[in-house]
């Protein structure tokens, strides 16, 4: 009996937990374009406002490209669907779920490989300048997962799995009483991690010496390799894409909330009130890192395009030393 | 079971003698390459067989012999799972075979694909060094009867010579491998496997042996990219228009390295190697993934000769995993060896499938648009529909996406270099560290060169007005062709764990371990350590149902929410003119080109070698630096500079943040050494840390 209601708490769990992950993703970056506007000393969108575009673009009628191939039509719904089986595996407020035993951090990074391919397909689409978008996107793509990988290598040192919940274990443990390495290593895989969510989701500040002073959003829009949708989609395809990048900044700050700050995350088998204390707790975390975000692209200079290989760069060696760290210390697990 | 083989192997030699008299006849060629798919297919399901039941038989003595001794047979597990790549490759490349141009066929096109697949066959099944050199030899030399068939001359003269020169230096490399093995071991002149099984090389011998058959293996398999294509995929790429022969070439050769490298260095060097046993095709294979993945993504411009260099980095992907396997059997780690060598195994057979699917379609690609160019195609996915199908199917499989066969086996690959730190051996845990670094860069290039095949072939309009008229011809055999090894791609990426529960002896024999605890028929645990929660899984039909699923109430809802239909508009080109008149498939100045595609990545890649081009823009033209007798004399001072240097570098490390990011452009070199420096400083206090307490 135990083990049915075991079961049924888990999928209650999984069911919540992607509930508030969708809900939540446009929202954040409502918050964080309206933050980033209060930076910039502009008054900015409601924060709900992602949520209306969404709606407004769902109505609208859908405009493709003459002769568009059905790769077109099928890589938003593609994107949009590995991208929420990533959110559906990425712990928020609850370990415990019932994807739990399944949720791996490579399995997590291949479906976002998934998205990222079916984006790049879908600019090819779309004549000469998706071609540059998408050769551009590769080339992030290219410097961004050596990094990915060595910095699972630290954590799956670390923890002796990639699986998420052992991952989250053994970062608790480490935290609660352990040598410079077991703080070290996932502090490194998380600095390289977070380096990567940056880069990743379009939110560095990029640009020249000489760039116009746009607004964040506005120059996102602009560089077509950055944007959340290729530069023809339109209707509901734009409505996809958009909630797709919006769902993957979500996945990012979740996944580096449960590694870098493990706390407050019901255990597995709670109640209701350790849920709403961890989603209190997964609130806060996430509104931290996004004003940290925004913060950090309003105070900083710009870094120009050219530079962005270094700072890839920057981020795999940082999830380098942390592998090697370990490798050199005695204290392993 | 092996006098059948063994049966099967004449057959296709006599098939091949016989194939002038076949050319001849109107049907000849039909029933050839029927005959050949027969053959692959008896072999592969005696090898499926021979692992199901678990049949030793005794080696077979052909009536055959040597100079040094008889030629034998053997068919052991290992033997018979490689029989599964080589037997789906030449199924499927026979299914493809019939060509839709009637007329007469050069003989030796004819002959290629029987010749080709015995020596392949004989290969796998050899007990003995000769066997092995003479299956090796027989594919070299009919790949070079190809090649001057087929190219210019001019082109062909250097194919073939590159080709013959190759499989000669590799052929030397392995007999001066296996009669150093002999000598130092048994004292018999025969290479006989067996007997090398029971008195392995050791000392200074075996690492000459190890070092002679890796390079031997990688020159007869043909992996050795250079500047030019390697010689072997130079052959394919001109034996393109002769069908079944490319696609074996191609698809079924490079299989043989990991075949040869499992057979010669984990079988016959023994399980008492030491860990470093594991290292050189360990960083080789990783280092060649990494090379051919490259190359797809930015040299090549040819859809064949894409996935020529694709299947190059496949094969040292599979290298890779037995390398690491031989590193965790030296350190007794029984389980995590058979893990790395599943992942090698799973990889072969992946490589095999997706590869040949590939192939496949780059040679319907070169008959149905009549170019293979990629900056000659494009649009091809509305005119050539199953084509442009399985060349999706085939590009998400090589790019690692889940669930299919990629992503298992590169999944598996990963669990194994993130474990390899359990092998207490320092420097086998930095060759591990660096592997795991290829392995992933060599995954993103991969998926980065199939995004620019699969877009410039496929998406996009037509760049020419043959590409516009391209059709596909699909008989019944044809779609089979396509089908068989896209099948595999699924059942590979579905059910890893059956597969190497399946594979079982094979691993038994490399690894000296089972995989069965830990490999159930839906998923894999990984690494195998006891503790459950330190368990990774691999549950690759739950992540498909997953997905399903997700799709499903993704349809649904935006059947609910949104407005249906679609509307079509002239294509958004950035705000530039329609093209001219005359220029009907638009200007090819501003579209997108293979050469440009690659041009990102190639600057990218120069950035990070420190920008070596852009530095003499930077100096002066005249040099204020001293002249040399001025810095002689000034020598005391350099203390003072050498402090001042240090003192700045110091005020650097301080400051991370102080990238001077507007000022300067720092290049990464400098990035890289701050960095070494702090990892160095802190290692030292780590080891003073150690050696006080």
């Amino acid at each position: 009996m135990s083990g049915v209601s075991g079961w049924l708490g888990a999928l209650l769990v999984q069911v919540l937990h992607l509930a508030v992950m969708l809900a939540a993703a446009p929202l954040l970056a409502g918050l964080l374009r309206t933050a980033a506007a209060r930076l910039a000393g502009r008054r900015g969108p409601h924060p709900l406002q992602p949520w209306r575009d969404l709606r407004k673009l769902l109505r609208k009628q859908t405009v493709a490209a003459e002769g568009a191939s059905p790769v077109a039509r099928v890589a938003p719904c593609a994107a949009v669907v590995a991208t929420v089986l990533a959110a559906a595996l990425v712990p928020s407020f609850s370990l415990g779920m019932l994807l739990g035993p399944l949720a791996d951090l490579l399995l997590v990074a291949g479906l976002l490989l998934l998205a990222r391919l079916a984006r790049e397909l879908a600019a090819m689409e779309a004549g000469a300048l998706g071609g540059l978008d998408a050769a551009r996107g590769l080339v992030r793509l290219v410097l961004a997962e050596p990094a990915l990988v060595i910095a699972a290598m630290g954590l799956a040192m670390l923890a002796g799995t990639t699986g998420l919940e052992g991952i989250i274990a053994a970062v608790r443990e480490g935290g609660a009483g352990g040598g410079v390495a077991r703080l070290a290593l996932p502090a490194s895989a998380v600095l390289a991690l977070a380096g990567l969510a940056l880069a990743e989701n379009a939110r560095l500040p990029l640009g020249g010496a000489g760039a116009p002073a746009l607004p964040p959003e506005a120059e996102r829009e602009l560089a077509g390799d950055r944007a959340a949708a290729p530069r023809d989609a339109s209707g509901r395809h734009l409505a996809l894409w958009e909630f797709q990048a919006a769902l993957r900044l979500l996945v990012w700050l979740s996944l580096i909330a449960a590694l870098a700050l493990p706390v407050g995350l019901a255990p597995a088998g709670a109640g209701p009130l350790a849920w709403a204390a961890g989603l209190l707790a997964w609130a806060a975390k996430l509104l931290a890192l996004g004003l940290a975000m925004a913060a950090a692209a309003a105070a900083c200079a710009r870094l120009p395009p050219a530079r962005l290989p270094e700072f890839l760069a920057a981020a795999l060696l940082v999830a380098l030393l942390g592998v090697v760290l370990a490798f050199g210390s005695a204290v392993r697990l | 079971m092996l006098t059948a083989l063994a049966l099967v192997l004449l057959a296709l030699l006599l098939l091949g003698a016989a194939a002038p008299l076949l050319a001849r006849r109107a049907g000849g060629e039909a029933a050839l390459q029927a005959a050949c798919g027969a053959a692959a297919g008896v072999l592969a399901s005696l090898g499926a067989g021979a692992l199901a039941l678990g049949v030793a038989a005794p080696p077979l003595a052909l009536p055959l012999a040597s100079p040094w001794g008889p030629l034998r047979l053997a068919l052991d597990g290992l033997s018979a799972w490689f029989l599964l790549p080589l037997g789906l490759c030449a199924a499927a490349a026979a299914l493809a075979g019939p060509r839709a141009v009637p007329g007469p066929v050069p003989p030796r096109r004819l002959a290629a694909p029987p010749l080709l697949l015995a020596g392949l066959g004989l290969a796998v099944l050899a007990a003995d060094g000769f066997g092995l050199l003479l299956g090796f030899g027989l594919v070299a030399v009919v790949a070079a009867g190809l090649a001057a068939r087929e190219a210019g001359p001019a082109a062909s003269r250097r194919a073939v010579r590159g080709l013959l020169l190759a499989s000669g230096g590799g052929a030397l490399c392995l007999a001066a491998a296996f009669g150093l093995a002999a000598a130092g071991g048994s004292g018999e002149s025969a290479p006989d496997f067996a007997a090398l099984r029971a008195h392995p090389p050791e000392g200074w011998r075996a690492a000459a042996f190890h070092l002679l058959a890796l390079a031997g293996i990688a020159w007869l398999a043909g992996l050795l990219p250079g500047r030019r294509p390697p010689p072997l995929a130079a052959a394919a790429t001109a034996a393109g228009g002769a069908g079944p022969a490319a696609a074996l070439l191609l698809g079924a050769l490079p299989v043989l390295a990991p075949y040869a490298a499992a057979r010669l260095l984990l079988d016959l060097g023994g399980p008492a190697q030491p860990p470093w046993w594991g290292v050189p095709p360990l960083l080789a294979g990783a280092a060649l993934a990494c090379a051919g993945a490259a190359r797809a993504a930015t040299a090549e411009r040819d859809a064949d000769s894409v996935v020529a260099a694709l299947a190059v980095g496949q094969s040292g992907l599979a290298l890779a995993a037995l390398g690491l396997a031989a590193g965790f059997r030296a350190a007794d780690l029984g389980p995590l060896a058979a893990l790395a060598a599943g992942a090698g195994l799973l990889q072969a057979l992946h490589q095999a499938a997706a590869v040949t699917l590939l192939m496949l379609v780059a040679e319907g690609v070169r008959r149905g648009a009549g170019s293979r160019r990629l900056d000659r195609l494009g649009g091809l996915v509305r005119t050539m529909p199953w084509t442009a199908g399985g060349a999706l199917l085939a590009a998400a499989s090589l790019a690692a996406l889940p669930p299919l066969s990629g992503f298992a086996a590169h999944w598996l690959l990963l669990q194994g270099l993130f474990a390899a730190w359990r092998v207490g051996d320092a420097g086998f845990q930095f060759a591990a560290l660096g592997a795991a670094l290829l392995a992933a860069l060599a995954a993103a290039l991969a998926a980065a060169a199939l995004v620019r095949f699969y877009g410039l072939a496929f998406l996009g309009p037509p760049r020419t007005p043959r590409a516009a008229g391209a059709a596909e011809t699909l008989p019944r055999t044809r779609i089979a062709a396509l089908a068989l090894p896209a099948g595999f791609c699924v059942l590979v990426g579905l059910v890893p764990g059956a597969l190497l529960a399946f594979a079982d002896p094979a691993l038994q024999r490399l690894a000296g371990a089972s995989v069965a605890p830990r490999a159930g028929l839906l998923g894999i645990a990984a690494p195998g350590v006891d503790a459950p929660e330190a368990v990774a899984r691999l549950v690759p039909p739950a992540v498909a149902l997953l997905l399903a699923l997700v799709a499903l109430a993704l349809a649904l809802a935006l059947r609910r929410w949104a407005t249906p239909g679609l509307a079509e508009a002239p294509a958004w080109t950035g705000g530039a003119m329609a093209p001219p008149p005359h220029l009907p498939f638009g200007d090819p100045a501003i579209q997108p080109s293979a050469a440009g595609m690659a041009q990102p990545l190639r600057r990218a890649a120069l950035g990070l070698q420190g920008c070596a081009a852009a530095r003499p823009l930077r100096r002066a033209p005249d040099d204020p630096r001293p002249a040399v007798p001025q810095a002689a004399a000034a020598s005391w001072v350099r203390p003072l500079r050498w402090a001042r240097r240090a003192l700045r570098a110091a005020n650097g490390l301080a400051m991370p943040g102080r990238l001077r990011v507007e000022t300067r452009r720092l290049p990464v070199r400098r990035v890289v050494g701050r960095l070494f420096a702090i990892l160095l400083g802190l290692l030292a206090a780590l080891l003073a840390l150690a050696a006080t307490g």
